[in-house]
């Protein structure tokens, strides 16, 4: 059955995530109260994972390598690392190294509920590995191209361990060319495990519901929502089980594209370690 | 569709909560005044990352992170908040608490339970309040680690085995099952004594009835474990294996070398080996250990391969009978593998010896019954000059058999002695020269025969034996100098075969992965030669319906055509406002019948008019028919549609047989093609894997076989160094025996292989 190896140091997984940086994401997303950029809301979600990865790996002796994990920015005409601090220009870089060297820590003031029905400020630790960056065009062709060579180096040495996991975060508009055939390609590698799998997420100041995990174009605001649906993988089946125990309605057809909403959770989908789960 | 909102937890479909994730919680835990309520916790510290500034330290597992807060009084508590949905565990972890407080702790073989609080509001994390699980912080090493650290102590990780045999023993004898038992779930305190940890899975008898909510680690379980396994008897699967795991490496701390991964998730056995036993590397080693005792235990675990969960039999001591000893053998009790060759080995150990106790790498691979050195082996075998040869030593055999280089040495030595006196009467030189050349020829003649003498066989071996008793002799000079240096050299000797083993091991090991990568690799093989036979063998049937339609498709087109043909355009003339002049100009444009024409097409004209209408022939000429505007040419051409329309309708549907016949046998072909491809592919796949295999297990066999050999080798030097301590015991005795031997081996030396001998016997062969 696909989808089921175990990810363990043996058999490492493998995280590529994608990181359009084009000036377009300079504009805002969202109305109303908090209104951000959308390059400091995907930033903002690559740390978040960065954190949450770290951390569902921690063991008492530190986080394991049970990943290794890449950062690729695409903007301007530059496609490659966007590590920051001790990790910049590194590709794949073991999971463990990357928890123990975020480019710094930020200290975040935050209101949170006090217990008492009220709200207090407090501060809150964020690491930071990556920053906002915004500058000229959005090349997801290219982008794909190098998550491609990333991959197929990836499920050459790993055969066979889980298949690797793109994640790409983009407004969605691609400016050097239809990304759909350089997508196809990129998800065409597979380990005997199975097809890598590629997800999407989509920040877009088009507005409309934000959407996750859908099982059909319908009902998404626009054609580059449309396109990043049609170039999501399907959910495999136990990362479905998880989904639906997260509350979403999940279907045969369910695919790994998020729309205006927050991705940290498919962290959750991943069963790290070797525990054979019992799905309800 | 699903919609949720980023951040917020949400209530979903069928009333599951969303859960904090493990950086949520490590976010609110970093204000533990605000996130508990238990006092315990709000006023405690919890422990912080190494990364500086990261926040709170977390230890993760699939579905909770668990962090460390010590309390004020100095209390440490582990503090488990769970990351998926728990909601219903509040009253199963009720009755698993009911139940462990119930149980008599002075009947329990160890103090293996560890006390908890379900907090129900036990942290505030993404503004809500959500259970914790509240456990005092157990002191202990995980039992992966422990062995890693511990597997040379053979006593000490017998003794664990015994421990843990006797905690799966209390758990069965009250009806408890901890669900998931493996390393990371049993710690060794450091008193040795074991400890359970999560209790999330726990069944106790309250629970009757209940499905699991998880299956356990799948390096510990039974592929056929299920939900329904849920009951007292679901541990017993992994209580085996972390048993035979225990015993093996008790037995044979190579084996962990061998079969466990440093960075591996297991002991010494995977989820592989339990679901295809047959392509494993763990079974071979494991089934055919020469120790008795462990291979017992292999096969009875190897057997429980193949049962249902619910037909598994107890692991208990009676169980784990060991087969009866052989007589005249003693097993040390708490050791590992009785000693090879244990009664003669034991006779040759020198009282008090500090190097004395057999090395645990020469129990390995050996077979326990019967000894495969004896004490007089090696002596024998090392050629060394022990007792038992050194008393031979002194009956020197005399030369025998000359070969050609005797005969170079007695010529050389003839030539040399004779040639001053030619050289000086053929050359003339002063008589004074001879004496000196003389000498020196004579000298030459000497360093030719004793030459000769040293290359003797029977010389060398003689001297070797006066060799070694002169070594006896230093070391009975200095026996507790003597003794120190055979200590260093088994010392040594061990050492080398350590590292040697070391290597070999690792190598075995890493066999494992190359087995798996390979295997895998096969698999992706197969799945890029199959893939687009497979899309294409989908596509058939469609294949085939497009296929018949092409060869009805003439036929059709002939049918239309002729009912086209045979409708005059006079008929044209029911249409409305189509009247005898405008069916004149069509005909004057060569449209007779409905054949004429395929359609019309129309262009803008100039200025303000209508558009303009063209008829399209069948040559694909335009012309323009004078009369007929944009209306009449609308209505002639729907006209001609549907005449084509009905004549579609009753055109042929079915092919003629033979057709038919042909397209169905060429679909069939291609079937069977695709299919023989697929085939070929797969036995190509499985002739692949057998190689692989059958590679992989040739060399584990060779790897296996150098170890032995090696193992053998080192023992039977080692089995010669400690005869020669022994032999110092009685230093002053055997110093004289030794002086008196070794002059009577030189006087023989002289008596039989001396030079004169020598001379006589190139040159009479006597």
């Amino acid at each position: 059955m696909p989808y089921t190896a175990e990810i363990s140091r043996t058999n490492p997984g493998c995280f590529i995530f994608l990181v359009d940086q084009s000036a377009s994401m300079s504009d805002p997303m969202g109305s109303g109260e908090a209104t951000q950029q959308r390059a400091e809301v995907v930033s903002d979600a690559i740390n978040r994972l960065l954190t949450e990865l770290s951390v569902k790996c921690a063991k008492e002796e530190g986080v394991r390598d049970y990943f290794h994990v890449a950062v690729i920015g695409y903007g301007h005409s530059h496609v490659g690392s966007a590590f920051q601090g001790a990790l910049a220009g590194r590709d794949l870089v073991p999971l463990g190294e990357v928890a123990n060297n975020p480019a710094r820590v930020e200290s975040r003031t935050k209101k949170v509920p006090d217990g008492a029905g009220g709200l207090v400020e407090t501060s809150v630790q964020f690491p930071v590995w990556m920053d906002p960056v915004t500058n000229g065009g959005t090349p997801m062709t290219r982008a794909l191209g190098y998550a491609d060579s990333l991959v197929a180096n990836w499920v050459e040495t790993h055969p066979s361990g889980f298949p690797p996991i793109v994640l790409n975060l983009t407004d969605g508009e691609s400016t050097d060319g239809d990304p759909t055939s350089a997508a196809i390609s990129l998800a065409s590698h597979a380990t005997a495990d199975g097809a890598v799998l590629l997800f999407n997420l989509h920040v877009s100041g088009t507005g409309g519901t934000p959407v996750t995990f859908p099982d059909s174009e319908e009902g998404l605001p626009d054609t580059y929502s449309r396109l990043l649906f049609q170039m999501s993988s399907v959910l495999p089946s136990h990362m479905r089980s998880y989904a639906s125990s997260q509350g979403h309605r999940v279907s045969e057809t369910t695919r790994g594209f998020v729309y205006n909403a927050d991705i940290t959770s498919i962290v959750e989908f991943l069963d790290i370690g070797t525990r054979a789960t019992e799905l309800r | 569709m699903a919609v949720s909102r980023g951040g917020r937890p949400v209530t979903g479909t069928g009333g599951i909560r969303k859960f904090p994730t493990g950086a949520n919680y490590m976010e609110a835990l970093q204000h533990p005044e605000l996130c508990f309520r238990d006092p315990d916790l709000r006023n405690g510290t919890v422990q912080q990352s190494p990364v500086v500034g990261l926040g709170p330290k977390a230890i993760s597992g699939n579905f909770a992170s668990v962090f460390s807060v010590t309390a004020r009084d100095g209390q440490r508590y582990a503090l488990k908040c769970f990351t998926r949905d728990t909601s219903a565990m509040g009253t199963r972890y009720d009755a698993i608490s009911t139940a462990l407080r119930a149980l008599d702790a002075g009947a329990l073989s160890q103090p293996w339970s560890v006390r908890f609080d379900f907090l129900e509001q036990g942290v505030l994390a993404l503004g809500d309040w959500f259970p914790v699980l509240k456990m005092a912080w157990v002191q202990g090493t995980d039992l992966l680690t422990w062995i890693d650290r511990n597997r040379h102590d053979a006593a000490a990780v017998r003794s664990l085995a015994d421990r843990f045999l006797a905690v799966v023993d209390d758990l069965e004898s009250h009806g408890i099952a901890h669900g998931d038992l493996q390393h990371g779930n049993i710690l060794v305190a450091t008193d040795g004594t074991v400890r359970l940890v999560d209790y999330d899975g726990m069944y106790v008898p309250a629970l009757k009835g209940e499905a699991a909510t998880e299956n356990g680690h799948r390096n510990y379980q039974s592929p056929r474990r299920t939900a329904t396994d849920f009951g007292p008897a679901m541990d017993r699967f992994s209580a085996w294996v972390i048993h035979l795991s225990l015993v093996a490496v008790a037995t044979d701390a190579g084996l962990w070398s061998q079969l466990h991964d440093d960075q591996g998730e297991y002991l010494i056995l995977s989820e592989s080996d339990f679901k295809d036993p047959a392509t494993s590397l763990a079974w071979p080693l494991l089934l055919g250990h020469p120790d008795e005792r462990l291979r017992a235990e292999a096969f009875r675990v190897h057997d429980l391969l193949g049962k249902p969960c619910s037909a598994l039999p107890r692991l208990a001591p009676s169980a784990l009978k060991p087969p009866a000893p052989r007589s005249g053998q003693k097993r040390r009790k708490g050791a590992a593998t009785p000693p090879v060759g244990a009664g003669a080995a034991a006779t040759v150990q020198a009282p008090g010896s500090v190097g004395g106790a057999i090395p645990a790498w020469m129990s390995d691979r050996m077979a326990t019954g019967g000894p495969l050195v004896t004490a007089g082996a090696p002596a024998a075998v090392g050629g060394n000059a022990g007792p038992g040869t050194a008393h031979a030593a002194t009956a020197v055999a005399p030369f025998s058999r000359r070969r050609p280089s005797d005969v170079m040495a007695a010529a050389t030595a003839l030539l040399t002695t004779a040639a001053p006196g030619v050289l000086t009467v053929a050359a003339g030189q002063p008589e004074a020269y001879l004496p000196l050349a003389q000498t020196t020829a004579l000298f030459a003649a000497v360093t030719a025969i004793g030459f000769g003498r040293r290359r003797r066989p029977e010389y060398r071996q003689a001297k070797q034996q006066v060799r070694g008793l002169r070594r006896r002799m230093r070391e009975l000079k200095d026996p507790a100098g003597a003794h120190r240096r055979l200590e260093q050299e088994m010392q040594k000797l061990d050492q080398t075969v350590a590292k040697d083993n070391a290597a070999t091991d690792k190598r075995i090991q890493s066999l494992q992965t190359e087995l798996r990568d390979g295997l895998a690799r096969i698999t992706m093989d197969l799945n890029r030669r199959t893939d687009g036979v497979r899309r294409q063998q989908a596509e058939l049937p469609a294949k085939e319906q497009r296929l018949i339609a092409d060869a009805l498709e003439p036929e059709v087109r002939a049918h239309v055509e002729n009912r086209l043909r045979r409708t005059s355009i006079q008929d044209a003339r029911n249409l409305p406002n189509m009247g005898a002049k405008t069916i004149q100009a069509l005909i004057d444009a060569g449209i007779r019948t409905a054949a004429d024409y395929t359609g019309v097409s129309f262009s803008q004209g100039p200025g303000s008019g209508g558009r303009t209408a063209y008829f399209v022939l069948g040559s694909g000429m335009h012309v323009r028919v004078p009369g007929i505007g944009e209306g009449r040419a609308t209505s002639l051409a729907d006209w001609r549609q549907s005449l084509e329309q009905r004549a579609r309708a009753s055109a042929p549907a079915t092919l003629p047989a033979p057709v038919l016949n042909r397209i169905r046998a060429e679909i069939a072909t291609l079937r069977a093609q695709y299919a023989t491809e697929v085939k070929q592919a797969e036995g190509k796949a499985q002739l692949d894997r057998d190689a692989t295999q059958k590679r992989v297990a040739d060399e584990r066999q060779r790897l296996m076989n150098d170890r032995q050999q090696r193992g053998m080798e080192a023992q039977r030097r080692r089995a010669d160094l400690l005869q020669r301590q022994k032999l110092l015991a009685g230093a002053q005795m055997e110093r004289t025996r030794v002086t008196g031997e070794l002059s009577a081996a030189r006087a023989e030396i002289r008596r039989v292989l001396g030079a004169g001998k020598y001379l006589r016997f190139v040159l009479s062969g006597r």
